[in-house]
């Protein structure tokens, strides 16, 4: 059984996408250009029993929160590139632990 | 039985046999048990990590039958990728996300593998320090002759020759290691190469991944080679799930294997349990074996680390993994280590998001990570949750102080080796600190939270803990189980408490005594 779905897969990756930032800027790969098979391979298989609930639970919560937050107002997935950055950057930098 | 057994200290190795032919490491692999088995054994030992080996090396030795159960596989060296995450996929417990639930959730790392986590640890090795033992001792004098400092020393002494235990090598050390040497050198703090289990060591940097080229003297190329050479059998892909016994003493062990079938193990002599301080008190409680402080008393060394930029490449992934160690301040619970980590592991100790983090990885190779394991006070437990063992542990409030200490040690370290910016990881204070006297005041004002501190949980003990007393302790000073007789424990559940120290060599230490009284049983 896959740790994430098809769909869930789409909205991780634009989750690591904006992570990452602009990697080709600075003469590396783009995050598109990268072969992720070992990586969906390996969390398919090797984790325990509660690393795909909480994988399939935080990309939602990363994926919707935006919702709430009214600089955004839109899932993460919908939002343009530099909203992405700027959100992910307040995500990293709340007091919350559980955010973080 | 008595006859067969030439008691004494740990044997030397075994001759090869005369073809010159090594013999198969593993007899059996479980992906090829697809029906129910019966196999016997004068000793079963669950588990071949350094204290599963040790018992198997010292008992074949002895002319015993030794079956050696394992739930991974053989992992020889041509099988090792560098990829970290594939390698953490092959090797690592649940892919190293395994965590440690309390008031700072921590991960974990186990191998699983014919080796067990001596195929992907920094192959470091200390030996057991007095003031540890004597203090043991103090607590509960019935654990004089066992830790009787001579006998022990004895024990070291054989297994430090056959590992071939020596400093790290400047020729394989690496830059990262040089740095951490520089710093310490400057800040007049005692610091020495890591003494490692390695032979031929060519500094790949891969030790967590698995050695390439095979110089680890892990246990799959030391002392389970040995043992089998001596006869004794290793069924890989074996998952133990209970111990069978009659309530007054142990029969055997009962699993499943990798292909899904049932199997047991009867044992005409002795079951030893070496399945780590979380696997062994799971497979207790699995087993009904619920007496005394079983599960309880797990003490640890977590681990807090701190990245640096370098305005020269450091070349982390390179050298020696843990080739450098500051030991002066041991007297505090604290030792500082460079650690090496792969490519794509170190990315993730990269400060910054976004734009930030891009700049970082377009250089990577200037960053260098070094973590200080601490002495810590806290105490946590083993418990089975839906069969599972689950870890909870929490850090005591002296174990934040000594986490914010190491903090701005590692800092005045890497500023010392001529770092140009550091990154704490510390939330509610500075994200980037570029001189002392912002050091001293994170050391003066930083936050003591433990949800500040991302750590790590390393080197795990206690939770089948050795002594007199029953009411407060698993097995005795024989490490015999309390209430159940010819089961007994081998690996670091069996210690009283932390060590201060990296646990390879002292597990195999009091493996090699246990072996001594599995024979006199």
């Amino acid at each position: 059984m896959s740790a994430l779905g098809p769909t869930e897969r789409a909205w991780a990756e634009a989750l690591f996408e904006a992570i990452l930032g602009p990697v080709e800027a600075h003469g590396l790969p783009p995050f598109a250009s990268v072969d992720k098979t070992s990586f969906y391979a390996a969390i398919d298989h090797a984790p325990g029993p509660a690393f795909a609930p909480g994988l399939r639970a935080m990309v939602a919560a990363a994926t919707f929160a935006p919702l709430a937050d009214l600089r955004f107002r839109r899932p993460f997935f919908a939002l343009e590139s530099g909203a992405r950055v700027r959100f992910i950057e307040a995500m990293v930098e709340s007091p919350l632990y559980a955010k973080r | 039985m008595r006859e067969r057994l030439a008691a004494g200290p740990l044997a030397p190795r075994p001759p090869r046999p005369a073809s010159g032919d090594a013999p198969r490491l593993v007899h059996l692999d479980g992906r090829a048990l697809t029906r129910p088995q019966s196999f016997d054994a004068d000793v079963v030992i669950v588990g071949s990590g350094p204290a599963g080996a040790t018992v198997a090396r010292s008992l074949a030795a002895r002319g015993l039958d030794v079956v050696v159960l394992e739930e991974g596989h053989a992992a020889p060296p041509e099988s090792f990728v560098a990829s970290g995450l594939t390698s953490m996929a092959r090797l690592y417990r649940e892919m190293g996300t395994s965590m440690a639930l309390g008031n700072n959730p921590m991960p974990y790392l186990q191998g699983v593998a014919v080796g067990g986590t001596s195929v992907i640890n920094g192959a470091i090795s200390w030996r057991f320090n007095r003031e540890t033992l004597d203090a043991w001792v103090s607590a509960d004098p019935g654990l004089a002759g066992t830790l009787d400092p001579a006998r022990l020393k004895t024990h070291e002494d054989a297994i430090w020759s056959r590992l071939g235990i020596a400093p790290t090598e400047d020729a394989v050390a690496g830059r990262k290691n040089q740095l951490l040497a520089d710093g310490a050198r400057a800040l007049s703090l005692e610091s020495r190469p890591i003494f490692r289990n390695v032979h031929g060591c060519l500094g790949s940097g891969r030790c967590l991944q698995g050695c390439p080229n095979g110089a680890k003297l892990s246990m799959d190329r030391s002392f389970l080679a040995d043992a089998v050479h001596s006869g004794a059998r290793i069924l890989a892909g074996m998952r133990v799930s209970r111990v069978l016994h009659d309530g007054r003493r142990a029969l055997g062990v009962a699993g499943t294997s990798a292909a899904g079938a049932r199997f047991d193990v009867f044992a005409r002599h002795a079951v030893v349990l070496a399945a780590s301080a979380i696997g062994t008190p799971a497979l207790l409680l699995a087993s009904g074996l619920d007496h005394g402080p079983v599960g309880r008393h797990l003490t640890a060394h977590p681990g807090v680390s701190v990245t640096g930029r370098f305005s020269e490449p450091a070349n982390n992934q390179l050298g020696a993994t843990q080739g450098h160690e500051v030991v002066g301040l041991r007297a505090e619970g604290l030792k500082v280590e460079a650690l090496g980590f792969d490519l794509s592991i170190l990315a993730s100790r990269v400060p910054g998001y976004g734009r930030e983090l891009a700049r970082g990885l377009a250089e990577l190779d200037r960053f260098a990570v070094w973590g200080t394991a601490l002495r810590a006070r806290g105490e946590g437990s083993v418990r089975l949750l839906n069969g599972r063992p689950q870890v909870f542990y929490s850090l005591h409030p002296d174990d934040l102080v000594k986490a914010r200490r190491a903090v701005r040690v590692m800092g005045d370290l890497f500023l010392a080796a001529g770092a140009t910016e550091i990154y704490p990881g510390v939330p509610g204070f500075d994200a980037v600190i570029k001189d002392r006297a912002t050091l001293e005041r994170f050391e003066r004002e930083g936050p003591l939270s433990p949800r500040a501190y991302a750590m790590s949980m390393t080197h795990l003990f206690g939770t089948a803990r050795m002594g007199s007393d029953p009411a407060k302790s698993v097995v005795g000073p024989s490490f015999e189980h309390h209430h159940v007789a010819k089961l007994f424990v081998a690996d670091s559940s069996v210690f009283p408490g932390n060590l201060g120290v990296n646990p390879q060599i002292p597990i195999m230490t009091l493996a090699a005594v246990c072996a001594d009284l599995v024979v006199d049983a």
